[in-house]
């Protein structure tokens, strides 16, 4: 594939000319703070604690797969940190180009520090490293996936969030990728554990599935985190953009959240800034970020997050029982 | 709710078309009579026609069927049976049999009216983006160069070669000829030729565009949006644009331009790079004419004309009642639907 071809000055002048509007005419006619639908499925890999299949009309196809492997703890007493964020290993494996583990540069839909060097000793792993970074962030209601991770003393779970993009373009965009390691995470169930927690022999485990406990419990918060990538255009702020209208944005943020009660208030997690094109302006002339419109954003962001997680835990949940 | 969660669906063949309809739908295991050939091993799910094979995979090792596109019969050590070398369907013509794949490219063929995009600038050409296997060619030679057609290419000319078109610049050219193996080389030597500007551009699949007489449509718009040009690329790539008044009926008071005049009315403004004003009306029919052919593509119906027709149409009719597209997943669907009644009934 040749790398993707920069729009032309008349297509880039129309279309911010069309988002700057008010109202804003979206080229699929969505309101500004609408998502594209998307086509979903869980727990479809017989081999995977937890997996899932997210399409999405314009960036493709993303195959999440999550496997646990009970491991002991390399420290005996409490784990370090640094220690503890390797139990989780996150790796996302474009087809037929690269993988995005330690030491591989796949950047994701241009959200910056994902694809650089991020000062960290995984070295530079692009996307794996923002979702990551995402994960273990939690939510503000304490509680991070790790403590989850523990099984008893000295031992835990150690997951392997496999993600697969088929994807034609090289932007993907880090919605198709937040909502397929959401949904994946949110589908995971565990083995339940037979021995005594304050045990340091080899824990085991029921044989039964049907009895297996999730790794996020569908009543409790926070749920799995979730990145919604949001651009602005003039005045305007436009959720989940496509392609061309990334190309037109003055300003765009990857904000990562995650649900903190039943009620679809979210945390805010995480918040990068994202590549954007040139606006509509000429190179060099592009606007930069005020206060308000970085409010206008995030607010735009969380308002509507509340809604996504749910929806999108509720479809993970319906077709998990259907099963 | 702000986002819509579609659980996957089992593939079905485009069968909403009804002139290709009825190709689909045949069991291999019959034979032309009609008869049920009782001797016939168990086919597999996909081993009938309207289903589904992938490469490698065997259609049928029947002896009475001949191999066509997209098969290759295995080696004579294994019993001659057909194999398919496409992800597609099978299709049938009397004893033959073919694979037509689900995705392909275009394949550029002479005289095609065709969208594309400047990839790269060479000395004397540009490299173009046509969605073919190969990128396609536009000489320097072949273009319209301000101040006439008559007017002899110049190194000037070749120095300003990215004045005319640069990396990004949208096109709608002619296939002006092909080499052997399939390299399309463009020519843009007419007034409805050059370069796009004043609209959005959008892709659909290759196939999905039928050829016409015109690919150029003109679509009075209501809801005050002016007239719209679609050009619809043979390649699936496609450019609604606002129309605009083309040079040649430009002509004032009647009087005919002479050919000469003409030409040095197509002067750099052909290759301008400025919008002209375009109003949020004619913005908004753009948008929802986009919507329309991406529906009708994703439908499985071929885009022409009148399809184009019947589905702003009916998009307009589903405006009326209050529906906005972008609020309702499933209104793509209602419109073509609404638009291949339409077909029917006329």
């Amino acid at each position: 594939m040749p790398p993707p071809t920069p729009l032309s000055p008349p297509e880039l002048s129309y279309l911010y000319a069309s988002l700057s509007l008010s109202p804003p005419i979206r080229l699929d006619l969505r309101t500004p703070l609408q998502f594209r639908p998307l086509v979903a499925e869980v727990s479809f890999l017989p081999h995977c604690n937890g997996s899932s299949r997210v399409c999405m009309s314009e960036a493709g196809e993303c195959i999440v797969g999550i496997k646990a492997e009970v491991e002991k703890d390399a420290t005996t007493k409490y784990a370090t940190v640094i220690e503890r964020e390797k139990w989780i290993e996150v790796s996302v494996e474009v087809a037929g180009g690269g993988v995005s583990g330690a030491g591989s540069g796949v950047g994701i839909g241009g959200i910056s520090g994902a694809g650089g060097a991020t000062g960290r000793d995984e070295g530079d792993g692009g996307a794996a490293v923002w979702l990551k970074e995402g994960l273990l962030a939690g939510g503000g209601g304490g509680g991070s996936i790790l403590d989850r991770l523990v099984i008893s003393s000295g031992w835990h779970w150690k997951l392997y969030i496999d993600v697969l993009l088929l994807t034609p373009t090289s932007h993907p965009s880090p919605l198709l990728l937040s909502t397929a390691v959401n949904m994946a995470l949110d589908s995971t169930y565990l083995p339940k554990l037979t021995s005594p927690h304050d045990v340091d022999d080899i824990p085991t485990f029921s044989d039964d599935w049907a009895i297996s406990v999730p790794l996020y419990e569908p009543t409790t918060f926070p749920r799995p985190p979730m990145s919604l990538p949001v651009v602005a255009v003039g005045d305007n702020v436009f959720l989940d953009p496509s392609v061309a209208e990334v190309a037109a944005a003055e300003a765009g943020l990857v904000v990562t959240l995650s649900l903190s009660d039943s009620e679809g208030n979210c945390d805010i997690v995480g918040v990068r800034s994202m590549e954007v094109g040139r606006g509509g302006g000429k190179e060099g002339d592009r606007k930069g970020i005020n206060r308000k419109l970085l409010r206008q954003m995030v607010n735009a962001c969380v308002k509507e997050a509340g809604e996504v997680i749910k929806g999108i835990g509720e479809t993970t949940h319906k077709q998990m029982f259907r099963a | 709710m702000p986002i819509q969660i579609i659980s996957p669906a089992p593939f079905v063949t485009a069968a909403d078309d009804y002139d290709e309809e009825h190709e689909g739908g045949v069991r291999l295991d019959f034979d032309n009579d009609g008869d049920v050939l009782m001797d016939e091993a168990p086919r597999r799910a996909g081993g009938q026609a309207g289903g589904i094979v992938t490469p490698g995979e065997v259609v049928t090792d029947d002896p009475q069927w001949m191999r066509g596109h997209g098969t290759y019969l295995s080696p004579a050590t294994s019993g001659q049976s057909i194999i398919s070398s496409l992800a597609g369907t099978i299709s049938k013509t009397n004893k033959l049999l073919s694979i037509r794949a689900l995705k392909f490219r275009y394949i550029p063929e002479i005289g095609d009216l065709v969208v594309g995009r400047i990839l790269e600038v060479q000395t004397k050409r540009w490299r173009v983006d046509i969605a073919a296997p190969h990128s396609a060619t536009l000489l320097l030679s072949s273009i319209n160069l301000p101040g006439g057609i008559l007017r002899k290419r110049t190194s000037t000319d070749e120095l300003q070669i990215r004045t005319f078109f640069s990396e990004g610049d949208l096109l709608v050219a002619e296939v002006q000829t092909l080499s052997n193996d399939g390299l399309a080389s463009l020519h843009t030597r007419s007034l409805k030729y050059g370069k796009l500007r004043n609209g959005v551009f959008m892709t659909i699949d290759a196939g999905m565009v039928r050829r016409m007489k015109s690919h150029v449509l003109t679509l009075p718009t209501s809801n005050g949006g002016g007239d719209v040009d679609i050009y619809l690329g043979v390649n699936g790539y496609i450019y609604i644009a606002k129309h605009t008044t083309p040079l040649t009926e430009s002509t004032t008071e009647g009087k005919s331009v002479s050919i000469t005049r003409l030409e040095e009315e197509a002067s750099e403004a052909i290759y301008s790079n400025v919008n002209e004003e375009i109003s949020p009306e004619t913005r908004g029919e753009i948008a929802r004419i986009a919507c329309v052919i991406a529906a009708l593509a994703k439908g499985g119906v071929k885009v022409d004309e009148e399809m184009v027709e019947l589905g702003y149409e009916a998009a307009l009719e589903e405006f009326l009642q209050g529906v906005e597209w972008g609020g309702d997943g499933e209104a793509g669907k209602r419109v073509v639907a609404a638009a291949l009644a339409k077909r029917r009934l006329s």
